[in-house]
């Protein structure tokens, strides 16, 4: 058979795509590209391969797929590549392998998922087949995986991991993990953790975590070290104790200390959103402060588009620490009153543990003076009338914070943030 | 008259793997690529009104993917395709009425079929975004044969694609290594 498509083409887009390409075969690419329809095609054929190719992790999908699945639905949300190919098997999990698997999923709470090289994906814990992805969708979802060192590493939140080499490497391709590192026995070597900016290696004994957005990879050290290269492989730093190491696309780092949690916090709209900031923008009126405003997204958790407003997600560096006698302070404008929800989502005070709980008032905004500035002011121990509330004791360390005007848009501008720990006011 | 958000959302999911594609085929990473077309969407529904129709929506958000995969592209200090290049593929690209449900059911069937060792290179780099020195690392082969081995599974998945959709006089049903 002819071949249809030109050797040359594919060779330069392969290295095209790894960006390894000489100047000349650069060139000589650009030329064919500019003056053959063709090529450009073929080009474009490429590329939706590639993208087919890592939605599928090359798993056979012979099946033909709906034309509005819950796996776009979730890609939509946010909750990744991996989870959106997905289809949850709800049921005995056939691939189970023996206890001496080198990673095993121990424990999980929300919507978490795996799946495997073959595609099947379950919701249940045991062995992870070499090669797997989990995926946690959900702000307050979790799991843990066990490695054959002892080694447990918590993935939280819109989070997705692989895990390679045989149970020695995980590599996080989006959101959040905090590792217990196993201390080093003679002769082994401990796992590594990598994303597409850094590699965290020489981590006995450490607890880190690594976090994962469009345009960093930052390393928080809790306790021990961690070496980290960048994603030449060439050294970096080595992360103390008590440190962070933040590493971005282009390669520039900076390492600073990690301050503790505080009990205050305060969020306005006056300085541009955080890096990673989730969903929401910062509008300006006139005669009016600026303001956080709401966008209609698709909500993974009611799988419905709502008008919200989601903070980023700071799992290691933590919002504020909450007390049942913290308050929340909100300075809002709403043009008309409605259903809504303030609603922190929290951990434990230790970063390691994978434990989260829900903080929500329900009805935030209902009776709001519509058109004017209101200030709602509540207290934490009052949000905890859900069956997602925390289980753990406080203090909680609220990671993720979220407004939540469901279908309707209110006209919700929040223009102040803040958290009010216990004690006599000031 | 302003599209719908539902409609406009729907619109944005039959898009999907075009508008992906295209800020991959910049970004060079499908998992950022991903994360572009969320940004798009998201910035398509607070613009909601702003649209006229179908046709619209797409030229938007295909110059919306392309601009901020070409952002990711610089932070990352890759060397791009001259704007002109981008300017042809994204009308290519940017052609509403061609519909690519039928080719990419036909390239799920053929990466369906992709085995051994090729399936294996394919997943290292493209779902786990390994460069070819590391998948060659990993696998204790040289650069050059990984991307050999890339090359020819890029042209079998396209010869199978063909045959699928029957424009070859070929029989289906092969394998692709």
């Amino acid at each position: 058979m002819k071949d249809a498509v030109d050797p040359r083409l594919t060779d330069l887009f392969v290295r095209y795509w790894d960006n390894t390409l000489v100047p000349a075969e650069h060139d000589e690419l650009a030329a064919r590209l500019a003056a053959d329809p063709v090529a450009r095609d073929e080009f474009r054929q490429f590329s939706l391969q590639a993208v087919a190719a890592a939605e599928a992790g090359c798993v056979n999908l012979a099946a033909p797929r709906p034309k509005l699945s819950r796996r776009q639905a979730i890609g939509l949300a946010g909750g990744g590549i991996a989870a959106g190919v997905a289809t949850v098997i709800f049921g005995r999990h056939y691939w189970l392998a023996g206890d001496d698997a080198p990673v095993r999923l121990t424990s999980s709470s929300g919507d978490v998922r795996m799946r495997t090289p073959a595609g099947e994906s379950v919701a249940a814990i045991g062995a992870m087949p070499p090669d797997s992805f989990i995926s946690t969708i959900g702000p307050n979802s979790s799991a843990v995986l066990r490695f054959a060192d002892g080694s447990d590493i918590t993935v939280s939140g819109e989070s997705v991991v692989a895990v390679g080499e045989r149970g020695r490497n995980l590599r996080i391709l989006r959101g959040a993990a905090t590792a217990t590192v196993a201390s080093p026995t003679r002769g082994a070597e401990s796992i590594t953790l990598t994303t597409n900016e850094a590699t965290c290696t020489r981590l006995g004994g450490a607890v880190l975590t690594l976090s994962r957005s469009l345009q960093a990879t930052e390393i928080a050290v809790k306790t021990g070290r961690a070496a980290v290269s960048d994603a030449a492989g060439d050294p970096l730093e080595v992360v103390h104790s008590g440190e962070s190491l933040t590493v971005r696309v282009d390669g520039q780092h900076r390492k600073q200390p990690v301050e503790p949690v505080s009990e205050q916090c305060l969020l306005t709209a006056t300085q541009p959103l955080p890096q990673g900031w989730n969903v929401g923008r910062i509008e300006t009126s006139v005669g009016g402060p600026p303001a956080f405003v709401p966008v209609l997204w698709f909500d993974p958790y009611h799988n419905a588009p709502m008008y919200q407003i989601r903070s980023d997600h700071r799992w290691h560096k933590g919002f504020a620490q909450l007390h049942p006698d913290s308050k929340f302070v909100v300075k809002y404008w709403v043009d008309r009153a409605g259903p809504s929800q303030l609603i922190a989502i929290v951990r434990t005070d230790n970063v390691a543990a994978p434990d989260t709980g829900v903080v929500e008032c329900n009805g935030a905004f209902e009776k709001a003076k519509p058109g004017q500035w209101n200030v709602l002011n509540v207290r934490v121990g009052d949000m905890l009338d859900s069956k997602h509330a925390p289980r753990f004791e406080s203090p909680w360390i609220a990671f993720l914070i979220i407004f939540n005007t469901y279908k309707e848009d209110l006209g919700l501008r929040v223009a102040e943030f803040r958290v009010i720990p216990p004690g006599p006011a000031a | 008259m302003a599209i719908e958000r539902d409609a406009l959302v729907q619109i944005l999911l039959r898009y999907r793997m075009r508008l992906t594609a295209c800020a991959a085929v910049i970004a060079r990473d499908v998992h950022a690529a991903d994360d572009i077309y969320q940004q798009v969407v998201l910035a398509a529904l607070q613009a909601a009104d702003s649209f006229r129709d179908r046709r619209h929506v797409l030229a938007w958000a295909l110059r919306a993917a392309r601009h901020r995969a070409i952002d990711l592209a610089h932070r990352r200090r890759l060397v791009p395709l001259p704007d002109e290049i981008l300017d042809q593929m994204e009308a290519d690209w940017g052609d509403a009425e061609v519909s690519w449900s039928d080719r990419a059911e036909a390239l799920h069937k053929c990466l369906g079929r992709v085995a051994g060792p090729a399936r294996e290179v394919l997943r290292l780099r493209y779902s786990e975004g390994l460069t070819a020195a590391m998948i060659a690392g990993r696998l204790r082969r040289t650069t050059d044969a990984v991307y050999q081995m890339l090359s020819r599974t890029h042209r079998a998945l396209r010869r199978c694609v063909e045959m699928e959709m029957g424009r070859l006089d070929q029989p289906a049903g092969g394998g692709v290594s």
